[in-house]
């Protein structure tokens, strides 16, 4: 007769499953061999012993992830890919430090080395994703905690690992340049890639707003990331929105009462600008992360990296919606100072306005 | 005189210049309106203004898309399904603006001046609503769906959406001309005609009971 677990060792079985990545507690208990209940009562109690989290709640389906597990948005990312980026990473900051007087590199200055390596070295095997602040690898890494990172989730040594050591020295080295500040690393990697023009827009924007450096070049610059943002179907509920919020900008420029406000005034409607410009770019950034992360995931039953996209941008959208029509509202309240149309904005006006009879 | 506007006199009367007929006539009409009574009724305000802008908002898009392909052969223009919503009238439109583009050749310049004219229009449009327009009409809600059916029968065949949105602005004014007299004032000939009003609502019908006076339609081109 087979001993049975005790409720330390279902805990650490369940545990040791997550590891993987995330779980519904059907899958779990098949994996677990134990009732659906019981896994149910223990996932709530690692809850509250802070060492799971509640990925997703719906009234059918509950999805658990370990705190510590590593991959943004809890998602589960290929597992010889996962390997790949954490031992990267850990051997990024173990180098770093070496060579620095134990000096503990910042978040940043880890992922552009890392986006670098990976950039040159595709038989690494490595994702690159675009988000917030430009590529990075889609794993955490937190450099204090960094060795628990690695004993939990490094299964084994990539094969080829002394060649990620060599590249890491050599992207550390002096002519890379890196410098440990935030920005400038952000900086190098937006100018150095070509096609990270928008990140480039975006960090001139927020220089600006930060700098409160507000001449009538930031809607010249709110041009210019228009410019950049994709129009395909999968981007065109951003693109109508950044439609609208350029076209309030534009409004508001244009209004009696920004014209004639005086600078603190004027510092609090680009304030306002800004705070949904910001939540756009949120909803832009994390529209560009599911779509490249789409391939390194794991296919599986629960679609856990569907529902997770799903629940992700409908937050960051409402978000955006909100602020948003509130940009908008100002199109009730404030007075318009009409703008006389050049020659080829009578002409584009000719030419939607044609055929009103049909309308 | 109580006038009921349709909405193309609104979209004639916010263009600039004298070249067009009715962009001239309906600078007059607007501009002579004196002691008249101007009325707009809470279906075009509400529902067909918007949704005409926001399918300038579309055509934009399909046309900055199209701009952006000019070079790449393997483009299919349309595929998006955004681009499902536009007529075709819309595309015509789309064609001469990516035309239009060919002289500017500036990506950013031309996307500027599409928005400035479209955060024009949209302002006229509501300056128009706001300083000529004296009573707003008929809450959506309660549009007879007994007549609005009736009137679909006899519209000339077009698209649905076009037909759905005629029916209920006419609705709107013979539902209102029976709380006091009004005429209409369309540049549609083609669907805006006496005929479709008395053929929708046919003598001894049950319609003409509740409906049994119709009101005069005028023409912008014939002022």
């Amino acid at each position: 007769m087979a001993n049975r677990k005790n409720a330390e060792q279902i805990k650490q079985d369940i545990l040791s499953k997550l590891k993987e990545g995330p779980s519904s507690i059907k899958k779990l208990s098949e994996e677990v061999e134990s009732t659906w209940a019981t896994i149910n009562t223990y996932l709530d109690e690692l809850k509250n012993e802070g060492q799971v989290r509640e990925l997703l709640s719906g009234s059918n389906l509950r999805i658990f992830v370990r705190t510590d597990y590593p991959v943004f948005y809890g998602l589960p990312l290929d597992i010889e890919k996962r390997n790949n980026c954490i031992f990267l990473l850990s051997k990024i900051i173990e180098f770093w430090k070496e060579k620095n007087d134990n000096e503990i590199p910042s978040k940043t200055t880890i992922q552009k080395i890392a986006v670098e390596i990976a950039n040159r070295n595709p038989q690494f095997n490595l994702p690159i994703v675009r988000f917030h602040y430009g590529r990075v690898l889609p794993v955490i890494v937190e450099p204090t905690n960094i060795s628990q990172i690695v004993n939990e989730y490094v299964l084994k040594k990539p094969s080829n690992y002394k060649e990620f050591e060599k590249e890491i020295k050599l992207e550390i080295g002096i002519d890379k340049g890196h410098t440990n500040i935030a920005w400038i690393e952000r900086k190098k990697q937006y100018e150095k890639h070509k096609d990270m023009k928008i990140f480039q827009i975006k960090e001139t924007l927020s220089y600006k707003f930060y700098k409160q450096n507000l001449s009538e070049d930031i809607l010249n610059l709110f041009y210019d990331l228009f410019m950049e943002i994709p129009t395909k179907d999968r981007y065109s509920r951003i693109f109508r929105k950044y439609q609208d919020f350029i076209s309030s900008v534009n409004f508001i420029f244009s209004t009696k009462e920004f014209q004639e406000s005086n600078e603190d005034k004027k510092s609090r409607y680009i304030s306002e600008i800004f705070d949904s410009f910001n939540s756009i770019w949120q909803e832009l950034t994390t529209e560009f992360f599911f779509e490249d992360i789409e391939p390194s995931l794991i296919n599986e039953e629960e679609k856990t990296p569907e529902l997770v996209k799903e629940s992700k941008i409908s937050s960051c959208s409402s978000e955006t919606d909100e602020k948003l029509n509130n940009l908008m509202e100002y199109k009730r309240s404030l007075h318009y100072l009409s703008k006389k149309l050049n020659g080829d904005e009578k002409q584009i006006m000719e030419i939607l306005l044609e055929g009103a009879n049909e309308e | 005189m109580r006038w009921f506007l349709d909405m193309c006199v609104i979209l004639y009367f916010i263009e600039d210049g004298d070249k067009d007929i009715l962009v001239r006539k309906s600078h007059k009409f607007v501009n002579e309106k004196n002691n008249n009574k101007f009325l707009l009724c809470y279906y075009i305000k509400n529902e067909n203004i918007p949704k005409w802008l926001n399918r300038q908002k579309i055509l934009f898009k399909e046309t900055i898309e199209q701009i952006g392909n000019l070079d790449n052969s393997d483009y299919v223009p349309y595929a998006s399904k955004d681009s499902n919503a536009l007529y075709s009238r819309d595309k015509n439109k789309i064609a001469k603006l990516v035309s239009f583009f060919r002289n500017i050749s500036d990506k950013k310049e031309f996307r500027k001046k599409l928005d400035n004219t479209y955060l024009e229009i949209e302002q006229r449009i509501n300056s128009f609503i706001k300083d000529y327009i004296d009573e707003f009409i008929i809450p959506i809600e309660t549009i007879d769906p007994e007549l609005k059916s009736s009137l679909m029968n006899y519209l000339n065949i077009g698209s649905p959406i076009k037909n759905e949105s005629d029916a209920k602005t006419m609705c709107s004014a013979i539902q209102e001309h029976q709380n006091k007299e009004l005429y209409v004032m369309t540049a549609d000939k083609e669907d805006w005609t006496n005929e479709t009003f008395g053929w929708a609502v046919p003598l001894s019908s049950n319609l003409s009971k509740k409906y049994p006076s119709l009101p005069e339609i005028r023409y912008i081109q014939n002022i």
